[in-house]
């Protein structure tokens, strides 16, 4: 890595940390959705993927202006994943664990094609938030990075002491503990469930409406979930702070890989995720454990 | 003579001691009965004579041989096989199945053979089906050999269970809570199963039980424990008196 | 109705029940030897890749479908086997007989290595691990240079066996048919023996295999090396379908494709696997007479294909979790029983989500 100056290892820090941020607010919704069903969601990436496009479609097309198209961009993603919670994967409680695998996998690859039959399968452009740069003792940063780290890192904060110390919060872990329990006990089960799925389609849009003015708003975006899924891996799956530990150590080692490893340039997450599992199989922080019988 | 020995087990989870120095031992030919309020340990038990645990402290001994060197896959070759409380059956295969692979242990990895189908796999598989027909045979399960197991009712789904802890041909049998869920007369009949379980097949029965009609009617010898520890030893009728052992069920009645 | 009696042991552990089955099979048998008498090349070519896809197919159902380890990244194994087997051929000049069996025992010892590491992982864990390795492949076959052929890609020659060359479709179509042939007889010998058993256990309750005596490990790691070397040997004999080998056809979207297509078929059998090639292969056609009463905004639109797929699969998921076969089962077990069909005969049980977790 000869040439790199301390500036540039800086600045391909703070990118990847950026980077990093945004899988983690994909991961986060991941993690919920796991927490409160034990599901997996394969389809959260192109959740991230939709907010961008309907973003673009209400900030460009239709020239709203920013902030009412960013917070409608979110506010429909909500709807549409509580609606696909209530309509779709509720009928499927209870099946074997790959039925809502392939469903949700499905689901991406659906709601990828009617993206691009919708709007196009070109790459659009997404304005920023904040537009521009700062100067951080030398390095160039774009606000688009900056304000990557400080919503996630808010987030992650916030939803700790949801679920740490709210009722809801803890309703919520209960869901996937005892689902029949939490039945009897009188929990709104249907409604948490919902909400929670509303809850991760809106932070995978809010991860797509800060991704889309660095990347471009593309069908192919939504790939990038499955490096949130590895970051998720990295950090101990289950957990909420072990997924946006996992997700921001790839973001920041990513380009760094990439520098050393041109040949494997671009895989780098995965290669990091692979190497972790052979030294700890279950993540670094352990969340998974065996069936108890 | 005593043939399973359990010396001062104890097994901790985290500040928890879910088994406390227990002991006990069990007789060859006999069946032996674990009693307990709900969390005593009694899965557990069963647990770390499976290897599924590792004990902190303490050994496990069949026939003078100890166990603790095995790891689970291993422990059945030694004789042992077990039924589970929440039945562990392979839902998505026909009963027969399910047993055929209680046969596993007995057969050697030939994949060659296997794949081809040469060289007695033919022979192979009848040795093994046979060995199912017997158990079959013995448990009245005809009606059910080529069903699904996921389709067939709870009653019929224990006694798969045991079938095929019996197709292993082991010498000890580890029952967990083998009544669970079952009518009276279902439990009457598991009962009668058990006694010839013991009688006609001459295998060791170890069980854990919670319906007292079932442990008086068949067991010889009764074992009592609660919070992991030993709390009584002797007959059904010897340990239901005992002060001791009511008290941990029922409370002391004094407010 | 139709009642087939049981009359000995060895009818349960053959390959046919009895006559009637045996009859059936055969005959599929013999019409497919006749096709190419009665169809020209082109249809014999889709019949091949229904026949390569099926065997690909076949190795992700021993993965993933018998011992429930689900894999994301089969598609890894076929390239590793297309590539060694190609490059076997051009570079180093191996003959076409020796060059397919090694290039499967080398996609086979990549699924063992892979299953080693991944045999202690948890299902999600596996699944995005072998994602995760089929990426990482497909990059390293791009950074080739010239001995993978690199990103420009790889062209295949024709099969010469023995020193005659094979290139007429129908020759081609009765290669693919035989191994076709053969790989089925293989995989149906493993669920009717002890192996097969083992990885069956594995994927519904690993504690009480264990307790019976299955080492969960070693059985995984078998079932990794069986479907990736099946995956192989299917990706030497769709190396000389293509005629040119390239990283891409074998990425992220093919692995899922394959998933996909042996769930359509009907997870955890055979027929499945059989079912859903014919299924991913026809799918193009059927659209393409459907495309006509569209809008032509919408039906020259290139998302329409992934978008009618995964509309399918949702729909299956929903209504018919066993997929092709196991609709076609049930259409069966009806007409067997008629007119004594019950309704309920297969009606789901409302349940609730039992965790595996423990706290």
């Amino acid at each position: 890595m000869t040439g790199l100056s301390i500036e540039d290892v800086m600045q391909l820090a703070i990118i990847g940390l950026a980077q990093g941020s945004l899988y983690s607010l994909i991961a986060i919704g991941l993690v919920l959705i796991y927490k409160a069903t034990e599901q997996i969601n394969f389809a959260q990436g192109e959740f991230m993927m939709l907010g961008a496009f309907f973003g673009y479609q209400f900030i460009v097309l239709s020239g709203l202006p920013y902030w009412l198209g960013f917070i409608l961009a979110i506010v429909v993603l909500g709807g549409i994943g509580y609606a696909y919670d209530s309509l779709v994967i509720r009928r499927l409680t209870g099946q074997p664990v790959f039925v809502v695998f392939i469903l949700t996998l499905a689901t991406g690859i659906m709601l990828r094609a009617l993206a691009g039959i919708y709007w196009g399968f070109d790459s659009f452009s997404l304005p920023s938030m904040v537009p521009g740069t700062m100067d951080l003792g030398g390095v160039i940063i774009g606000w688009d990075h900056v304000i990557a780290i400080l919503a996630a890192t808010l987030l992650s904060g916030v939803l700790y002491v949801f679920f740490r110390f709210t009722r809801i919060g803890i309703a919520m872990q209960a869901l996937s503990l005892n689902q029949l329990g939490a039945f009897y006990m009188g929990m709104p089960v249907k409604r948490l469930t919902s909400s929670i799925w509303a809850l991760a389609a809106m932070f995978g849009a809010l991860a797509g409406l800060l991704l889309g003015p660095i990347a471009l708003v593309s069908t192919q975006m939504g790939f990038i979930g499955f490096k949130a899924f590895a970051g998720a891996i990295v950090g101990g799956f289950g957990s909420i702070p072990g997924a946006v530990l996992g997700c921001l150590l790839i973001g920041v080692a990513e380009p760094f890989f990439d520098i050393a490893f041109p040949t494997l340039k671009g895989v780098g997450a995965y290669v990091i995720m692979f190497t972790v599992l052979l030294v700890r199989p279950q993540g670094l922080l352990i969340q998974m454990y065996t069936k108890k019988v | 003579m005593s043939w399973l020995e359990v010396n001062n087990l104890t097994l901790t989870f985290g500040g928890l001691k879910a088994v406390d120095s227990l002991s006990f031992s069990v007789d060859r030919d006999s069946i032996f009965t674990i009693i307990g309020p709900n969390g005593a340990g009694k899965s557990t038990v069963f647990n770390l004579i499976c290897r599924i645990y590792n004990p902190v402290q303490g050994d496990i001994l069949l026939g003078g041989e100890s166990l603790l060197s095995d790891l689970p896959h291993q422990i059945v070759k030694r004789g042992v096989a077990r039924t589970f409380q929440n039945i562990e059956l392979f839902e998505h295969a026909t009963m027969l199945d399910n047993l055929l692979i209680g046969r596993h242990s007995r057969g050697r990895f030939q994949p060659l053979r296997e794949l081809f189908f040469a060289g007695g796999q033919l022979e192979q598989e009848l040795v093994y089906r046979r060995k199912a027909e017997e158990v079959i045979e013995f448990l009245d399960l005809q009606a059910h050999r080529h069903s699904r197991v996921s389709d067939l009712p709870y009653g019929i789904r224990k006694k798969i269970e045991i079938a095929r802890a019996l197709v292993a041909g082991p010498k000890l049998l580890l029952l967990d809570e083998p009544s669970s869920g079952l009518t009276n007369e279902e439990t009457a009949d598991i009962a009668f199963w058990i006694e010839d379980i013991k009688e006609d097949l001459g295998i060791t029965v170890v069980m854990i039980e919670h319906d007292m009609k079932l442990v008086n009617k068949v067991s010889d010898k009764v074992l009592a424990i609660a919070e992991g520890r030993f709390l009584a030893l002797g007959t059904a009728a010897e340990v239901q008196d005992n002060p001791d052992v009511q008290h941990a069920y029922l409370g002391t009645g004094q407010t | 109705m139709h009642i087939s009696f049981r009359k000995s042991y060895k009818q349960d552990i053959r390959l046919f029940r009895d006559g009637a089955q045996a009859t059936w099979y055969l005959s599929l048998l013999v019409l497919a030897l006749a096709m190419p008498l009665l169809v020209d090349g082109y249809y014999l070519d889709e019949l091949s890749f229904v026949f390569i896809y099926a065997i690909a197919g076949l190795g992700l159902m021993v993965l993933t479908g018998f011992s429930g380890q689900v894999s994301f990244g089969h598609a890894a194994f076929v390239a590793i086997g297309a590539y060694a087997h190609t490059i076997m051929l051009t570079r180093y000049g191996v003959p076409w007989l020796l060059s397919v069996p090694l290039a499967t025992l080398i996609s086979g010892a990549a699924g063992l290595a892979i299953g080693r590491v991944c045999a202690k992982m948890h299902g999600l864990y596996l699944a995005i691990a072998t994602l995760a390795f089929a990426i990482i492949v497909e990059r390293l076959l791009g950074s080739g240079g010239d001995f993978t052929g690199g990103h420009g890609g790889m062209p295949v020659p024709d099969i010469s066996l023995i020193g005659i060359d094979i290139s007429e479709s129908w020759q081609k179509y009765l290669v693919n048919l035989t191994i076709f042939v053969a790989v089925l007889l293989v995989v149906r010998n493993l669920t009717r023996t002890r192996s097969g058993r083992a990885m069956i256990s594995l994927r519904d309750s690993e504690v009480s295999a264990r307790g019976l005596g299955v080492n969960i490990a070693f059985f995984r790691a078998y079932a990794f090396f069986l479907s990736a070397a099946l995956a192989g040997l299917a990706g030497t004999l769709l190396a000389h379908a293509f005629y040119f080998l390239s990283p891409e056809s074998f990425g992220m979207s093919e692995s899922i494709r394959l998933l996909l297509m042996i769930v359509v078929g009907g997870l955890g059998t055979i027929h499945g696997a059989v079912l859903g090639a014919f299924f991913i292969m026809l799918l193009p056609t059927a659209l393409s007479w459907f495309k006509v009463l569209l809008p032509s905004g919408i039906a020259t639109s290139g998302g329409l294909d992934s978008l009618a797929f995964g509309l399918i699969l949702v729909v299956f998921m929903l209504l018919e979790p066993e997929g092709l076969y196991g609709r076609w089962l049930k259409i069966h077990h009806y007409f067997n029983v008629f007119p004594m069909y019950r309704r309920r005969s297969f009606q789901r049980q409302k349940t609730f989500l039992k965790t595996e977790r423990l706290k």
